[in-house]
């Protein structure tokens, strides 16, 4: 077993050791990027037309909590007033889940900012797996792996609903009717998406770079967003 | 057998993503003056009768917060007490 030192983190040096995503994908990687210290696939060969699921975990994202959190703009987002609501704004994905905490995720393109020097915010990107759905047939996807009802007509998206997909935990964004984001805890991931991609055969859910989600969201601009 | 609650935060949801909390059993009693037998009874004994009663949930598959509300163990309905 290689200690830390070896694998890149020179004692009081520089350089960070190398951050490794809790999801590895069997297929193989056609074009990837070192990007903050993760090994990140852009494009995966054999992707299909669709529906993808896409490892972000690499992406920044954050927890921000106080009890007047209403008060307060994390980031300078606006706090979504109740749980369940979601805003979009500037790339970043926020999330009310309850009375005093909101969740943050890194979802456009460029450097996520920097974690402000605030007790509020907690850095949980190394925590987190975390992973899109794309493509139309997304909510029969989800219909295979949850009873979470992630596209209830009457809610306006993007909406967090936060339940078990897969008997796991998990935080789920539905962005739009072919969208979802879902955030877990890091130790489910690597079973998390074996689960989904086996339940799901015939569906044909491929693996996916993260350039089907950059492309997905340049697309669809702000969608949602207020 | 299942039945939903509802959890503030996230709305009604099937029985199996939350954990049972037992009956709400007001304030933990003055600790002066308490015999070993009051003691005991407080922290051990739990009372389930056939009536709606006060009882606390733990959302753990969802969004983890502690709440309590009314249920009817007779009929898994949450119901309110009797007036």
């Amino acid at each position: 077993m290689k200690n830390v030192s070896e694998v890149g983190a020179p004692v009081g040096g520089k350089a960070r050791p190398p951050r490794r995503s809790p999801i590895q994908f069997q297929s193989v990687v056609a074009e990837s990027e070192h990007r903050g210290g993760w090994e990140v696939a852009h494009r995966l060969e054999d992707e299909g037309d669709g529906p993808w699921l896409i490892d972000l975990s690499h992406r920044a994202r954050w927890d921000y909590q106080d009890t007047a959190i209403g008060d307060h703009r994390p980031l300078g987002l606006s706090v979504p007033p109740n749980p369940g609501d979601v805003v979009i704004d500037g790339g970043l994905v926020i999330s009310r889940m309850n009375r005093t905490q909101v969740s943050i995720g890194h979802i456009g393109a460029g450097d996520p900012p920097k974690t402000p020097n605030e007790v509020a915010y907690t850095d949980t990107t190394d925590s987190h797996a975390w992973v899109a759905v794309l493509g139309a047939p997304t909510p029969d996807v989800l219909e295979a792996i949850s009873n979470l009802d992630l596209f209830a007509p009457g809610r306006q998206k993007p909406h967090l609903t936060q339940g078990p997909v897969l008997h796991v935990s998990c935080q789920v964004i539905t962005l739009a009717a072919d969208g979802v984001l879902m955030a877990m805890a890091r130790g489910y991931g690597q079973s998390f998406v074996d689960g989904v991609l086996h339940s799901t055969r015939a569906l044909d859910v491929r693996p996916a770079g993260e350039r089907r989600f950059n492309d997905w969201t340049a697309g669809t601009g702000n969608r949602g967003s207020t | 057998m299942t039945f939903r609650l509802t959890c503030p935060v996230c709305g009604a949801r099937d029985v199996y993503e939350f954990r049972y909390g037992g009956p709400e059993r007001g304030m933990r009693p003055a600790q002066e003056d308490l015999s070993p037998e009051e003691h005991f009874r407080w922290t051990q004994f739990r009372t389930t009768r056939p009536a709606p009663q006060e009882e606390w949930w733990y959302h753990a598959a969802g969004c983890g917060v502690w709440f309590s509300t009314w249920r009817n163990p007779a009929t898994n309905r949450e119901e309110g007490p009797a007036t």
